[in-house]
């Protein structure tokens, strides 16, 4: 009788995302991660499935607010199935984490008594299924979290299907977006040593993105994208698994988050009206409230390039939920706006400061950025009020 | 422009003046107040004073000589044209004003000023009798402002040149815009807002903000990174803690175990210790017990062998004592025949020992008996010399004492007669009577024939009667002395020989000779009986015969008896000789004897000694043997005869016990007893370590988790994440902050420089024009600066090679060389303004090198005559003339003054330039062209006071002493005091101003 759950990981509750200036936009995100969690009750109910498993970084710190704590719980506790939970490095269990602490405990009694906090090795056995929990103790850890699975006793699992729940890498990757650490090399898991034969599926989290990691071995990544994602990561995924003792594992990636984290690499060539084309297109995705931009933006502009760039990036600055932009966009004035600057031998003062700020654009570093600045000054203070002049 | 002549009437001193110009070069010469500077204001004013100018200004120039409104009539040619200008100031409104062109509509009236003003490209005067000098100030050059900066801030007041000449050097095209100023104002405001004067952010600036939001982004950034770093390393710790913990009891466990082995050890080293000493106890025992029975054993057996060995030597021993005692007794009996050989000997020894000495008596009586006889012998001859000797001296006392030395002398004495008689005779005279018939009588004594007769002295000779001669010996007075001498060598040897009784040296001769003869002989005599002994022989003589005496009665009596007496020498040597070989010949029996006895007692001893010998041996080992008998006798009974298997057993009891010992050391050795104790405080110091630590690392294990323990108010990870983000925009912030700010700083720079090139640019024609006409004064090398900032030129210096090539700022220039440099500025300026004004424009110098030396002064025509080549119209007033004699200039003189001393008011003033008339005089005096300023202290604060109200009660400082015509340091001074003394006030206003008290 194959058995059907729910796979999702690296919820990562209580992120700040400080990166989002406005504070507004800020909770929003904040708040979609637990929204998402709500609708994994729904999917789950919608596939027949049994019970949730989550493969750590639950939270995004060992030690979250009360209030994050109590929200989660409440989350957790709509799914209305059993959720069988690991703490991962983010929130690893152990001293003054929140695991121990008395108000999770007490939360955790009121709020999602479907809840089970897996601390330690010892397998879950249910009807339909065992989960043998690899829960990270620590926030670095050099050994194989799943060591003991090598020296488990699979006995007395008869024919139920066995799910290993861990969290930690299976490859060399780096998550090293919004200030977190790298993660090469620790918590690293050696799916080459997992005695696959007395394993049905390997639930993983630790990689945002959903990916599958092995021939039983799946992530599932983060339920709600929160960061930009790499090119070919797909963030924003819960797995529907279905598994039999000795079978192999059907895993039905579900498309689940709500935001759009884009990241854009633009070379500029003065087109800045495609620009905001090509904006607008990805923002009518999912609307300007849950679009995230990365803009990196690189080539050149004329002065009034500049011009219409800077109200554009105003503009989506207050529009995106989060708008960061990489500018490295160089100011290539034309000569008609040198000469327009100079007004032909009205202003000789100005025409010369023009020429020689043109001459320094060329520069590097520092230098070719402030006279870039100062050309923009020029041109805005000689535009300013009409072409009547300054 | 060009004035071709001029026409003043009724103005200051001149009644009617008519002067025609050259067109290049025109000198007026003239005394001092004969009018050469009223005449060229008179020209200034016809072309910038309009008519109709205020009562004011026209009394200035009215004069008190001639009566009538003064008038001026110009010619002169601007732009091709000539014209004809009048002008009569009346200082009302019927002033009279006429401009006629040649072939042209004359013009009068406002129309005539407007076209004149037009003409001469003049703003519009008659405002302000300042701004009516400053017109062409700088073509005019009064009398006392040819030192004056022709550029710089002295000519402030007139910004019209300036706009010209700007215009002239180019126009608007290199200058810059409205908006090009307005837009750097802009900037250096920017800049202003953000940066103070000393360039750090300004407090309220918007960067200011930035750098405060970014060190405080820092500040919770490292906070923030510090608190997660407390926490991971609390969580570190917890760790470490719990490791140690588990570690320590883990050893405590381990410790724990070892203590009670160690214990165990303890009591089982006890045991074997008790064991070990009693079983020590047995061994000793039984070995002592074997020890003593082997013992006993050998020596049984040692002493049966060494009796057995005694009993073994005792036979030989005894045979050895007989043999010893019969030789013993034989030696005893040869030293007793020796004993008594010897002692016969002795006693013949004696005997003929007293024999001999008897005879030897004998002997020695006969020797002294034969020397006493052949002593006596000589003692007969010594006596026999003795009486011969004796005969001798007698004999020699006879002989008179003549010594070999009396002798000599004698001699000597006769041999000086010989020599004193010689010598008379040689000087005397003598006379010889060979025959004479007559007596012939010397000094009376008659002289028979054949005598003679010496005469040493005037001595009368006579011959009878008949003849008498005075005979006078030669030689005068040496006759006399050899007479002397001669007589006294005479009575020298006659008393000589006296003394020795003789008659004769020849006697003295003979006398010595036989007295040598006699001495000899008694001499030889006297050695004789010396040599025989003298009287020793006869003492020795007596003695002997005294020895013989008593040896003779010493034979007598020690006479042996079976002996007679010798009776001579030869008997009694041959009876002692004999005595002697018969000694001889006991002598060596003794010897003999002596040696026989020697041997007896050497094998008596001997042989006694071999006998002692073993005797003694044999006394010892009979002991002995007696002594060891007694002793094995006893030991074989306390031991019994068979003793080997005793001895066995107890051998084997005493190797039993011992290996029992041994046994029980080893396994006590085994057992370390000496490290016991130390194993047992270390391990209880271990255990106590491990307490201490494990105690320690539960005190850091509870602080720890106290620092980690959930509390849910605050994610320090979060507040960590927030951090770095805020740190990352305040960075952002920050950096676009600098850069904008640095973007305006560029701005400003680049205006700035741009600013500064456009005006060096723009200042340049004119710096190079100037520079044209300085080189005629100071040489090829020498340079003009000028530069053109705020809408002015500015800043005019001199560069010279021979000064270093450093900028000379003209106000630092001593005077004649500024007024040189102030020409050639002001001839380079009209040069390019003429191009305006038809190619000339006249230069009016007013007495302008009153300062420069002669040579300058020949070089300044050079440079006069240069501008006048190039078009201008050079007008020189000076009254030194002759000084200018080289400029070529058309010459015209001025009468010497007119002096009217009815005209108090004139006396006042003191110059009859600066006439005022009554109506001038009703108000404060005007004065003029530096006259004043040689005044007196109180004059110049008059002055000074005047001039102010007559501008309204307050003026701009440069304006009034342009007015006072005083140079800086007199009006400063002047104003100075006024101030200081409430006079004046201080007013605002570039390059400050004065005014009235009560004045705003």
């Amino acid at each position: 009788m194959p058995t059907t759950f729910i796979h999702t990981a690296d919820w990562h509750l209580g992120k700040a995302f400080h990166g989002i200036p406005d504070e507004d936009k800020r909770a929003g995100v904040r708040q979609a991660r637990f929204d998402a969690i709500r609708r994994i009750g729904d999917v789950a109910r919608q596939r027949n499935a049994a019970f949730v498993v989550v493969a750590g970084d639950n939270f995004d710190s060992p030690q979250p607010t009360k209030e994050t704590v109590s929200a989660a719980l409440a989350a957790i506790g709509s799914i209305g199935l059993p959720v069988y939970m690991i703490p991962g490095n983010h929130d690893h269990a152990g001293p003054g984490s929140v695991w121990e602490s008395e108000y999770f405990v007490r939360e955790h009694q009121n709020l999602a008594p479907n809840l089970h906090v897996l601390l330690d090795t010892s397998p879950v056995i249910r009807d339909d299924a065992v989960i043998l929990p690899c829960p990270l103790l620590r926030r670095f850890v050099s050994d194989d979290p799943t060591a003991s699975i090598r020296t488990a006793d699979f006995s007395a699992f008869d024919e139920r299907p066995r799910i290993v729940l861990a969290h930690g890498s299976t490859i060399s990757f780096e998550n090293a977006a919004d200030g977190e650490e790298t993660a090469i090399g620790i918590r690293h898991i050696e799916l080459d040593r997992m005695p696959w034969n007395e394993v049905d599926y390997v639930a993983l989290g630790d990689y945002h993105g959903f990916m599958r990691a092995g021939e039983k071995a799946w992530y599932a990544g983060s339920h709600e994208i929160d960061r930009f994602p790499k090119t070919d990561q797909r963030p924003g995924h819960i797995a529907c698994v279905t598994i039999g003792r000795g079978a192999a594992p059907q895993v039905e990636p579900i498309n689940h988050g709500k935001y759009r984290w884009l990241d854009h690499d633009i070379l500029l060539d003065d087109s800045v009206d495609r620009l905001d084309h090509e904006i607008t297109e990805a923002a009518n995705h999912a609307g300007f409230q849950a679009t995230l931009v990365a803009l990196s933006l690189r080539g050149s502009v004329s002065l009034e390039g500049r011009r219409k760039l800077d109200a554009m990036l105003e503009t989506w600055t207050a529009r995106l939920t989060r708008f960061d932009v990489t500018d490295e966009v160089l100011l290539a004035p034309t000569s008609d706006e040198i000469d327009e600057l100079a007004r032909s031998a009205d202003d000789p003062i100005i025409a010369d400061v023009a020429g020689r700020l043109k001459a320094q654009l060329d520069a590097s570093g520092d230098d070719a950025a402030i006279a870039n600045e100062a050309m923009r000054i020029l041109y805005g203070l000689c535009t300013a009020g009409g072409r009547g002049g300054a | 422009m060009r004035i071709i002549s001029a026409t003043i009437r009724n103005y200051r001193i001149h009644r009617e003046l008519h002067v025609e110009f050259d067109r290049s070069r025109t000198l007026i010469g003239g005394p001092n107040e004969s009018g050469k500077s009223s005449l060229v204001e008179a020209i200034h004013h016809a072309l910038f004073m309009k008519a109709r100018s205020g009562g004011k200004y026209v009394a200035r120039i009215r004069s008190s000589y001639h009566p009538g409104d003064p008038s001026v009539t110009l010619a002169f040619e601007s732009g091709g044209e000539r014209y004809k200008l009048s002008k009569t100031f009346t200082g009302k409104q019927n002033a009279a004003v006429l401009l006629e062109r040649e072939g042209a509509e004359t013009l009068r009236g406002d129309d005539a000023e407007d076209r004149i003003h037009e003409i001469c490209n003049a703003e519009a005067v008659a405002v302000n009798y300042d701004r009516l000098r400053m017109q062409w100030a700088h073509l005019w050059v009064w009398q006392g402002s040819a030192g004056s900066d022709p550029i710089g801030s002295d000519s402030q007041p007139s910004l019209a040149p300036t706009e010209r000449l700007r215009a002239s050097l180019g126009g608007a095209d290199v200058f810059q815009s409205e908006r090009d100023t307005r837009l750097a104002e802009t900037i250096s405001a920017e800049v202003n807002k953000r940066f103070t004067q000393k360039d750090t952010p300004r407090a309220d600036s918007s960067l200011a903000t930035a750098i405060a939001e970014l060190d405080a982004a820092q500040q919770e950034l490292d906070a923030a990174t510090g608190a997660l770093a407390k926490l991971d390393e609390a969580l570190r710790t917890i760790d470490t803690s719990r490791a140690t913990i588990a570690e320590c009891d883990r050893e405590i466990v381990t410790i724990r175990e070892e203590l009670e082995a160690v214990r165990l050890r303890r009591a089982e080293s006890t045991r074997l210790n008790r064991d070990l000493a009693r079983q020590q106890l047995e061994a000793d025992a039984a070995a002592s017990a074997h020890d003593e029975f082997a013992k006993a054993d050998t020596c049984i057996r040692d002493l049966q062998a060494e009796i057995a060995s005694i009993e073994e030597q005792l036979a030989p021993a005894r045979d050895r004592r007989d043999l010893s005692d019969q030789a013993l007794m034989t030696a005893e009996a040869r030293v007793t025949a020796a004993t008594t050989a010897v002692s016969n000997i002795a006693r013949h020894q004696a005997s003929l020992s007293a024999r001999l000495n008897w005879l030897t008596t004998c002997v020695h009586l006969e020797d002294q008996k034969y020397d006493h006889a052949r002593l006596a012998e000589r003692c007969r001859l010594i006596a026999t010399a003795r009486t011969e000797a004796d005969a001798l001296q007698a004999e020699l006392k006879t002989i008179p004492d003549m010594s070999q030395g009396t002798l000599e002398e004698l001699e000597g004495l006769e041999r000086r007669l010989a020599d004193a008689v010689a010598t008379f005779n040689a000087i005397a005279t003598r006379v010889e009577v060979i025959q004479s018939e007559l007596a012939v009588s010397l000094d009376d004594v008659v002289l028979g024939p054949g005598e003679t007769h010496t005469i040493d002295s005037d001595s009368t000779l006579r011959v009878g009667n008949v003849a008498m001669l005075m005979i006078r010996p030669g030689g005068g007075l040496g006759v006399d002395e050899a007479k002397r001498v001669r007589d006294a060598a005479q009575q020298a040897l006659s008393e000589s020989l006296a003394s020795v009784g003789l008659g004769s040296v020849v006697d003295a001769r003979q006398a010595c000779a036989r007295r040598r003869s006699l001495e000899d002989s008694l001499a030889a005599k006297e050695a004789t009986v010396r040599g025989l002994g003298g009287t020793k022989a006869e003492h020795d003589l007596e003695k002997l015969g005294s020895l013989i005496a008593s040896l003779t009665a010493e034979v007598s009596t020690k006479k042996p008896d079976d002996v007679a007496v010798p009776q001579d020498q030869l008997s009694a040597t041959a009876l002692k000789e004999a005595a002697e070989q018969e000694g001889r010949q006991l002598q060596a029996a003794s010897t003999a004897a002596d040696g026989d006895l020697a041997v007896a007692r050497q094998e008596q001893s001997i042989a006694s000694a071999a006998l002692k010998e073993v005797q003694g041996f044999l006394h010892d080992a009979e002991n002995s043997l007696s002594v060891k008998k007694i002793l094995a006798q006893d030991l074989t009974q306390r031991h019994g005869d068979n003793r080997a298997p005793r001895l066995a057993e107890l051998l084997e009891a005493r190797n039993a016990t011992a290996s029992l010992v041994a046994e029980t050391k080893r396994a006590y050795e085994t057992i370390r007893p000496d490290d016991i104790e130390r194993d047992a405080d270390r391990l209880a110091r271990a255990e106590e370590g491990n307490q201490s630590r494990r105690g320690a690392a539960e005190v850091s294990r509870q602080t720890s988790e106290a620092v980690v323990r959930y509390e849910g108010t605050s994610d320090p990870r979060q507040r960590l994440s927030q951090a770095r983000v805020r740190h990352a925009n305040a960075t952002r912030r920050h950096a676009a902050e600098v850069r904008q700010a640095e973007a305006y700083k560029l701005l400003s720079d680049l205006f700035g420089q741009a600013q500064r090139e456009v005006e060096d640019r723009f200042a340049k024609p004119l710096a190079d024009q100037v520079t044209t006409y300085l080189q005629r004064v100071f040489g090829p090398d020498a340079r003009a600066v000028v530069r053109y900032r705020d809408n002015t030129f500015k800043d005019l210096a001199l560069l010279r090679a021979d000064r270093g090539n450093t900028l000379e700022d003209f106000s630092r220039l001593s005077g004649g060389t500024r007024e040189q440099v102030a020409a050639a500025t002001r001839l380079a300026m009209a040069e390019l303004l003429a191009t305006d004004h038809g190619g000339c424009l006249p230069v009016v110098f007013d007495d302008s090198f009153a300062n420069s030396d002669p040579e300058r002064i020949r070089s300044v025509q050079g440079l006069l005559d240069d501008a006048a080549a190039r078009g201008l119209q050079v007008i020189v007033l000076s009254c030194t003339p002759n000084e200018y004699a080289t400029l070529g200039a058309k010459r015209i003189d001025l009468p010497p003054p007119i002096v009217r001393v009815d005209q108090t008011s004139l006396a006042a003033v003191g110059s009859l330039d600066d006439e005022e008339d009554a109506e001038a005089n009703m108000e404060p005096p005007a004065p003029q062209a530096g006259i004043l300023v040689a005044g007196t202290a109180d004059d110049k604060h008059a002055a000074l006071l005047a001039e102010l109200r007559a501008a309204g009660g307050k003026s701009g400082n440069i304006a009034i002493r342009r007015r006072l015509g005083w140079d800086e340091p007199t009006y400063d001074a002047v104003k100075n005091a006024l101030v200081a003394s409430g006079q004046i006030e201080t007013g605002q206003g570039r390059g400050g101003s004065i005014r009235l008290p009560g004045l705003t």
